[in-house]
């Protein structure tokens, strides 16, 4: 491991990782800093410029955008009280009211240095994870692959925004589209006839369309936005080392608290920081300040959504399961360049993870030093007007659909799922779980008719070994606890309404 | 069904906005996906079997993704249905601006049927420029600046320095 480790660092003795890892870091930081565009937008609308460069550059640009967008999420949360990302809602709770008091810098530095050590740690727990994982993985048979997917699947739709079934509905829609064109085992066209469709719907043109176009039509619909008052930056690049010191145990926690909730699929950076600056209020000295400035409550958000950005790798690297919208897209950009994840990359292709476990260590001072230098800007960032931006990430969509392919096919791939894309968020229908559907979907059924063959047609194939059974038992709880839930809340409601 | 148009009284007229229960929309969206699911259902029954009677055939995933999508859109109708029936805390849905919004898809349409004749970059300038005109950009130095800087960076990136040639 450490041998492997040692080499993923050599990679970067190449001028263009580097190169690939800043550029990647400022792009996150512009990306983060504008309110509505987040990490997964941000990646999706970087794969088209990263169809002509190796896999190592490609993924580090990819991985280092990820991470800074996360970082960058706080900066317009702190200083304009408009999270960049949704992760860093609770980042501006304390955050604006430290701006409001003319503390802004500190907040600032405060949330960069918690990042930055958020994501040194949960790299070293993603390292130490990771690897036993894939190496356990390998063992897996037909039925667990079947049953491993279907618990992504059904986490991402439990943990999706609005109702579960919506999730569900989002779910099938994915699954569906993910069946479209030659079937791999019989050669059997399915659902079209077009050739255009034989190797099924392209992902970067679905992903452009449903994560970079639908916002588009959002920004358009939100009109121009109103500029902001800037702000003062008074401490923002004086380290607070006692303060940091007596946050320590709070950053220790959350980071430990934002990796394992980012492990599981669909919980996610949000989650993570809503969670880890709840655990924070309660075992505070001081919990009466939260939402009035608290420095803790800054550390504790910002670093548990960025050690969740570790967590979301380590199903994509060890199982080929990704855990966030993100992490899918990401699955897409390895997909591009040939590269499978799961359990056999590792052994197949070792560099790749390892470049990333590096990527995430080195990008942790760049990012640091590229945030507090550059504050003033990403500040300035939030305040580029917004037909600006809609104009640019819309340019950038339908021009990366047709590089995707070099034809018009996946631009109008891209224009249809755009369209779809705002038609099902305004129902309140989630788009990630389509996403991650449409990555899994093949794994799913591959392995569901794989086990099926072995058997003979037995459906009891998929109860013969324990850890697939826990595996269905974990997907039927997390697709059957919020129908539950449901229901216990329109008894209660019935019930009160016929006490009155 | 009310769909209630907020409109300014002033001289200039402001941004219209559709604002319309969830419960009808989620209705109307949820008929035309219960359509399509069911259109697909019926092309996945339809697919052959396979030879080997122990395999699974072609069509036997794609049919019970539908089922289980088609059950939840049932669900998901039968709720809408029933809080339209009670009446009672609706939540709405806001479509700020739907004019410019439905200008948007236009554009986004026209540069789409128009890229292979035009070029790709000549378009993205053209239309970027009246896609921010839609998004409510009336400073004539963003409306030129930001669409031919746009052109320029995807030429310099993705012609020169990636080698992708679009037409």
């Amino acid at each position: 491991m450490i041998e492997n480790l040692m080499n993923g660092f050599a990679v970067f003795a190449d001028p263009l990782v580097p190169f690939g890892l800043i550029v990647g870091a400022l792009l996150g930081y512009l990306i983060g800093s504008v309110p509505g565009l987040g990490p997964s937008l941000g990646v999706a609308l970087l794969i088209p410029f990263t169809y002509e460069l190796s896999p190592i550059v490609s993924i580090v640009t990819l991985i280092s955008l990820y991470a800074a967008a996360e970082y960058g999420g706080a900066i317009s949360a702190i200083l304009i009280n408009s999270p960049g990302t949704a992760a860093a809602v609770a980042t501006s709770w304390d955050g604006y009211p430290l701006t409001q008091q003319g503390k802004a810098g500190v907040a600032l530095n405060i949330s960069i240095i918690s990042s930055g050590t958020g994501i040194f740690l949960s790299t070293l727990f993603l390292i130490v994870t990771a690897v036993p994982l894939s190496e356990f993985a390998l063992n897996f048979g037909a039925t667990a692959y079947f049953a491993l997917a279907l618990v992504g699947l059904s986490l991402v739709s439990c943990f999706s925004s609005g109702s579960a079934l919506k999730g569900a509905i989002a779910m099938g829609i994915g699954l569906a589209l993910a069946t479209v064109g030659l079937d791999t085992q019989t050669g059997v066209p399915r659902f079209s006839s077009d050739p255009h469709f034989f190797e099924g719907i392209p992902l970067v043109p679905v992903l452009l369309g449903l994560y970079a176009l639908s916002e588009v039509l959002f920004m358009i619909e939100e009109g121009p936005s109103l500029k902001t008052k800037s702000q003062p930056m008074t401490g923002i690049l004086v380290v607070p080392l006692k303060t940091l010191f007596k946050l320590k145990n709070h950053i220790l926690r959350s980071s430990i608290l934002g990796y394992c909730i980012g492990v599981i699929p669909g919980a996610g950076a949000s989650i993570a920081s809503f969670v880890s600056y709840a655990i924070a209020k309660r075992t505070s000295k001081t919990p009466e300040q939260f939402g009035k400035g608290s420095l803790e409550g800054i550390a504790a958000s910002e670093t548990a959504n960025n050690a969740a950005v570790s967590g979301a790798l380590a199903p994509l690297l060890a199982l080929g399961i990704p855990g966030s919208p993100t992490t899918a897209i990401m699955i897409g950009a390895l997909m591009i360049h040939g590269i499978q994840a799961g359990p056999l990359l590792f052994t197949t292709n070792p560099e790749i993870p390892y470049t990333i476990f590096a990527a995430l260590w080195i990008s942790v001072p760049i990012m640091i030093f590229i945030g507090l230098a550059g504050a003033k800007l990403w500040a300035k960032v939030a305040d580029i007007p917004r037909p600006a931006v809609a104009a640019i990430v819309a340019g950038i969509s339908l021009i990366g659909a047709y590089a995707s392919e070099n034809s018009m096919f996946p631009v109008y791939i891209t224009l249809a799922f755009g369209v779809l894309g705002y038609v099902l968020r305004k129902v309140d229908i989630p788009t990630a779980p389509i996403i991650l559907a449409l990555v899994l979907g093949e794994m799913l059924e591959t392995n569901f008719r794989r086990a099926l063959v072995i058997s003979n047609g037995e459906y009891g194939i998929f109860l013969d070994s324990p850890l697939t059974i826990v595996l269905l038992l974990i997907a039927a709880i997390s697709f059957g606890l919020p129908a539950l839930s449901s229901v216990r809340t329109w008894r209660r409601q019935r019930s009160a309404q016929v006490e009155e | 069904m009310s769909i209630s148009i907020a409109q300014c009284d002033h001289s200039r007229i402001k941004p219209q906005a559709i604002d319309v229960p969830l419960a009808w929309l989620e209705l109307g969206i949820g008929g035309i996906l219960l359509t399509i699911t069911s259109y697909y259902l019926s092309d996945a029954l339809s697919l052959p079997n396979p030879l080997n009677p122990n395999a699974v055939g072609a069509g036997r995933f794609p049919s019970l993704i539908a089922f289980a999508t088609l059950a939840c859109l049932v669900l998901m109708l039968c709720h809408s249905v029933v809080t339209l029936v009670r009446n009672k805390d609706l939540k709405r849905v806001k479509i700020r601006r739907p004019a410019s919004v439905i200008l948007a898809i236009v554009v986004l349409l026209a540069q789409v049927l128009l890229m292979e004749h035009l070029g790709a970059v000549a378009c993205s300038v053209l239309f970027s420029m009246l896609l921010m005109f839609a998004a409510g950009e009336r400073r004539p130095v963003q409306l030129l600046g930001v669409p031919l800087a746009l052109g320029l960076s995807i030429y310099l990136v993705f012609t020169v320095a990636l080698g992708v040639y679009f037409p």
